[in-house]
């Protein structure tokens, strides 16, 4: 493992303590380390550390869990106890969705409630400690998810972008519902690249009840931690990684001893213990929870993993950006590759790097041959009149613009082109149909341009 | 034995008579209570030790909280809930009294005073309601909501005691429910960004002074949950309010903005 950041040290030491487990040898290291050198873990900067607890959305488990008589200092805690209040007060409507939207989708044959809500559920206290961005539930397969779509549409559901349709090839299908300000993913498979149809048929015949919301179905211990092993270096870059490892750990540490040969016995049976060994093997690094799993040669995604627990991430940064940029352009060869370690070498890491440049230096040197006469159109958007003045709603961005006078004109204007017309010549003609200036109109266009209400076309 | 509180359609929860989340439900939504055990999901709470209390719904524990934190938990997560359960309507930030036959928002940013406002105007107009006020889309009528208005702690001194909550991001609260309370649905006859300050010799004198349609518009649309995406007929609503009569109420006194808020709304 490469050097853990301290602070970062200091917050894996944490949470292993909160959590219950042992903690790992690499968190330890780099705290007897920081302590040698004279800087005591137990009080690292705080405004890093507390930085380093959003950027893995660990705030609601922190400030759920942490005492008074933390070592804190008053405002870390504050600000840690009003990020767990905040997302506390939406658990109770999401729990309540979750219910009517299974009583929905059992005349499809249910569904496995899966990731956040599962867990939450079944490995911490409450809900209240576990952010979770999205609803995931599996669906017995594309049939089932086609009429589910179709049912969820009554309840206010609708597939999040237009080319998702029941026929689509993907693993799974977020709808969203803008009164609920909700996706639910309808999911007919674990992960992309697809489990074996017997992997499938097991975690339907091991999937437990749980006693709550009047019985819902979760996958079993084994799997749920199979699940999130696999998962949790999925997205080593964007994800909330700490976060991923240490609910794997979790996960794993609450495993029996049949469950843990169940775990490891699917794995394998499965093809799915390079990847899940991963993630089970950092988890172990970091926080002592059981490995389970012979460590195989690091894969591409770990790689990244301990690329990111290693370095001070900043993705405003040119440093952090061009690191996202390598990282990311590499993780999209190795999903077209198929391979988890496509790529890794040094060399292929250089003709990453250079590729993510020569993007650049050709998206800009095209930016600027192409850069001639810009064409303006409306921006997609909703207006309406409000006495003189007109309400824009631009839907791209959600901004609302309040637009008058010449500005009125210039939309209408716009909005009433058939095709993108030159700038000079909406210049022109805003000129005289307002009776102002071509400087002033040429003002007014620049304007709306800059608040996204006229758009440059291709 | 159960209490029970029907919030919206389909929004609706159980507690066990006597326990300390029916008393705090009981004080925040007096209003909501219903005679007749309906079919609505199980809350619970469970004791953990030094005064922590775990919230559950239908045995899934939800969150902890402390026990002097749990009514304005409960009055924000059922609120979520509500709000995002009720389609049709645009749920604005707002307050509301009736006056008359028609309904009057108070609307503004945390710390205005429009909750304080609509309590204490409560006592002489039927109040509406506090935190949310439901306008529905097709006709632009008020669907009151009149849980107890919030107090926060710049305005205990004025209003009558009651039991001290501790919310973790608003600060101290306490809940008064105003005596004359109505769930009548009405028509919207004006709009009112109150601003209190304090009574002395520097104060301005009440000021009722007229707000352009635009200038409202704006305002809405930024005190509206959910903005514009919720329904794409939000904007239609707001257009039609902020074609309403609307003032920015400049006040040191409930007596004194009563008495502009009637010259204003006088026939």
């Amino acid at each position: 493992m490469r050097r853990l950041d301290p602070v970062l040290a200091a917050l894996v030491v944490c949470l292993a303590i909160l959590a219950g487990l042992p903690g790992g040898a690499a968190a330890r290291r780099a705290e007897t380390r920081a302590r040698r050198a004279g800087r005591e873990v137990t009080a690292p900067a705080w405004s890093r550390w507390l930085e380093l607890v959003h950027e893995h959305d660990l705030a609601p488990f922190l400030g759920a869990r942490l005492e008074r008589g933390d070592p804190l200092p008053a405002d870390v805690r504050h600000e840690l106890r009003a990020a767990h209040t905040l997302w506390a007060h939406e658990t109770m409507f999401r729990a309540a969705e979750l219910r009517a939207v299974l009583d929905v989708l059992a005349p499809v044959g249910g569904a496995i409630v899966l990731k956040g809500p599962a867990v939450a559920a079944t490995s911490y206290a409450d809900l209240g400690e576990r952010r979770s961005s999205d609803l995931d539930l599996l669906v017995r397969d594309r049939d089932a998810r086609r009429r589910a779509v179709a049912l969820l549409a009554a309840r206010g559901y609708s597939p999040k972008h237009a080319h998702d349709d029941d026929d689509t090839a993907a693993h799974d299908l977020g709808l969203v519902s803008p009164v609920a300000d909700l996706e639910v993913d309808l999911h007919v498979d674990l992960w992309r690249a697809g489990l074996p149809a017997a992997a499938i048929e097991d975690l339907w015949a091991t999937r437990r009840e749980l006693p709550v919301l009047g019985g819902i179905a979760v996958l079993d211990p084994p799997w749920q931690a199979l699940h999130a092993a696999v998962h949790a270096l999925a997205d080593p870059i964007g994800s909330p990684l700490l976060r991923n490892l240490l609910e794997t750990g979790m996960l794993a540490a609450r495993l029996g001893t049949d469950d843990r040969a169940a775990l490891v016995d699917r794995a394998r049976r499965f093809g799915l213990a390079d990847r899940a060994a991963r993630a089970l093997g950092l988890a172990h690094q970091l926080f002592g929870s059981p490995a389970l799993l012979p460590t195989p040669r690091p894969g591409a995604r770990e790689l990244w993993a301990r690329q990111r627990l290693g370095w001070r991430y900043d993705d405003e940064s040119v440093i952090g950006r061009t690191r996202a940029h390598v990282a990311e352009y590499h993780l999209r060869r190795l999903d077209a590759a198929g391979d988890a370690r496509a790529g890794l070498g040094v060399g292929a890491l250089v003709r990453t790097l250079g590729a993510v440049a020569a993007g650049h230096v050709v998206r800009r040197v095209a930016a600027g041959v192409s850069r001639g006469e810009p064409r303006l159109a409306a921006a997609s958007a909703t207006a309406r009149a409000i006495g003189d003045a007109l309400l824009v709603h631009v839907h791209a961005t959600g901004d609302v613009h309040v637009l008058r006078d010449d500005a009125v004109a210039a939309w209408q204007l716009v909005a009433a082109l058939d095709a993108p017309a030159a700038h000079a010549q909406l210049r022109d003609r805003l000129a005289a149909a307002a009776g102002i200036t071509p400087h002033r109109a040429a003002a007014v266009l620049d304007a709306l341009s800059d608040a996204g209400v006229v758009v440059e076309s291709a | 034995m159960e209490r029970a509180w029907q919030l919206a359609p389909g929004v609706a929860v159980r507690t066990a008579v006597g326990s300390v989340e029916a008393d705090a439900l009981a004080e925040v939504f007096p209003a909501f209570e219903v005679a007749e055990v309906v079919a609505g999901a199980r809350l619970a709470t469970e004791a953990l030790g030094d005064g922590a209390l775990r919230v559950s719904l239908d045995g899934l524990a939800l969150f902890t909280a402390a026990d002097d934190e749990l009514a304005p938990a409960l009055e924000a997560a059922l609120l979520g809930w509500v709000v995002r359960t009720r389609g049709g309507v645009v749920p604005l930030h707002a307050s509301a009294v009736a006056v008359g036959a028609r309904a009057v928002l108070f609307l503004g940013d945390k710390g205005s005073g429009k909750s304080t406002l609509a309590a204490q105007l409560g006592a002489a107009w039927p109040y509406l309601g506090d935190e949310v006020a439901f306008v529905r889309i097709t006709d632009n009528v008020l669907e009151p909501f009149p849980k107890a208005a919030t107090i926060k702690a710049g305005a205990f001194a004025v209003m009558p005691a009651s039991r001290d909550w501790r919310d973790p991001v608003r600060g101290p609260v306490r809940y008064h429910a105003p005596a004359l309370s109505s769930r009548a649905e009405l028509p919207i006859g004006a709009l009112v960004w109150p601003q209190w300050s304090a009574p002395s010799p520097a104060a301005l004198s009440p000021e009722l002074a007229p707000l352009a349609p635009d200038e409202m518009a704006v305002r809405l649309i930024r005190q509206s949950f959910g903005g514009l995406e919720r329904d794409p007929r939000t904007l239609d609503t707001i257009a039609a309010l902020a074609a309403l009569p609307g003032f920015e109420l400049r006040y040191t006194s409930t007596a004194q903005a009563r008495v502009a808020l009637e010259q204003a709304l006088a026939p």
